[in-house]
């Protein structure tokens, strides 16, 4: 798997890891889940000039139910900044998450948030589909635990007539969940995927 | 701590809490300028004015931030900046929103997070940042002051830094 980028950011006992990961290598390995799955209904949609689909697909998604991937997100970049992108649907298997409307900039996780902005400005200027690794090591409120979480994420930049980014679909597999002790989150993450 | 890494290019950002960065920074005229600063109740509104009697601390200064017309922090305005790479020289950057300023959009845009958990604070904040970005590098610390306070929200940012040497730079 070729990364093209890392971003790593602490703060206290917590921890994220991002890797940017070459699309076709993620797709690769992807070949037979739901995200692979998703990605090739995606191909086959309907493009802009540049490639960026448009955001009509959603509804598509909807009527057409092609893959069920771990955790959705609908995200409404039609705004001014990344601070202000906004959640119009989320969902994960096992029930809700983000709340709706809720803007980036008021994510609760100081860590989270940080290269959630990042993220998602420079995937709007990109204009790309981007695949993303990423580790997470969250505080459990009960001491010297820590939850770990890894999971692949794929982000959808799509368009409107105009071209313009409007939506992003998310669309995530989960790699690995745990509780581990504090001593064993210290470790150096690999990548989980193949 | 941050680590951003792409290419052959990478940053490091570290947050210091006051005590980590005084022992780091200790006699250095970043923190002497830092002491320095007037405390809110002495404080003059007009910075520039308050600089022109403090030379000391003008020399630190890199940067004044203005924050309070917006809740977007890329579009938060330069409205001073002291520019030291030879290559920008050319550039007068006042009145240019963060988003738009002709550097790194990957510094430009943890600057302004950085900027605004600051302005959300109300608390200075205190950097260690290191990187290699468009070919350049610079190592340097750096200090963000809520300078500015209107109506209980924090309307300007000063921004006073120090660059340091790292091995490789030497």
């Amino acid at each position: 798997m070729r990364i093209l980028e890392r971003r790593e950011i602490t703060s206290g006992k917590e921890r994220q890891v991002r890797f940017g990961l070459h699309l076709e290598d993620a797709l690769r390995a992807e070949a037979s889940s739901d995200l692979g799955r998703l990605y090739r209904f995606w191909e086959r949609a309907p493009t802009a000039t540049d490639g960026v689909r448009y955001a009509e697909i959603i509804e598509l998604l909807d009527l057409v139910p092609v893959a069920t991937p771990d955790f959705v997100t609908i995200l409404g970049t039609d705004v001014g900044s990344a601070y202000e992108f906004y959640v119009i649907e989320s969902a994960r298997k096992t029930g809700f998450d983000y709340e709706k409307s809720m803007r980036l900039g008021e994510i609760v996780s100081p860590l989270d948030r940080k290269f959630q902005i990042v993220d998602y400005a420079f995937a709007k200027k990109d204009r790309c589909v981007k695949v993303d690794e990423i580790h997470q090591w969250l505080e459990v409120p009960a001491g010297d635990r820590i939850q770990t979480r890894n999971y692949l994420r794929f982000l959808y930049p799509l368009c409107d007539a105009n071209g313009g980014i409007v939506r992003f679909m998310v669309a995530t597999r989960l790699l690995a969940e745990n509780i581990v002790p504090l001593t064993s989150a210290l470790q150096t993450p690999l990548l989980t995927v193949a | 701590m941050l680590i951003d890494e792409w290419g052959d290019e990478w940053q490091t950002r570290a947050k210091y809490s006051s005590e980590g960065f005084f022992e780091i920074e200790h006699g250095t005229e970043l923190v002497d300028a830092f002491n320095n600063w007037p405390s809110n109740d002495s404080k003059n509104s007009n910075l520039t004015a308050l600089l022109n009697t403090r030379p000391s601390i003008r020399r630190c200064i890199s940067a004044v931030i203005e924050t309070g017309h917006t809740e977007d922090p890329t579009c938060y305005i330069v409205k001073e900046h002291r520019n030291e790479n030879a290559e920008s020289k050319n550039f007068d950057v006042r009145g240019v929103a963060i988003c738009d300023l002709p550097m790194n959009q990957r510094h430009a845009m943890l600057c302004a997070i950085e900027y605004n958990e600051c302005r959300n604070s109300g608390q200075p904040s205190f950097y260690h940042i290191d990187q290699r970005v468009d070919e350049l590098d610079r190592a340097y610390r750096r200090i963000i002051i809520p300078s500015k306070r209107e109506n209980g929200r924090t309307t300007e940012l000063c921004v006073m830094s120090r660059k340091i040497m790292r091995p490789s730079l030497v």
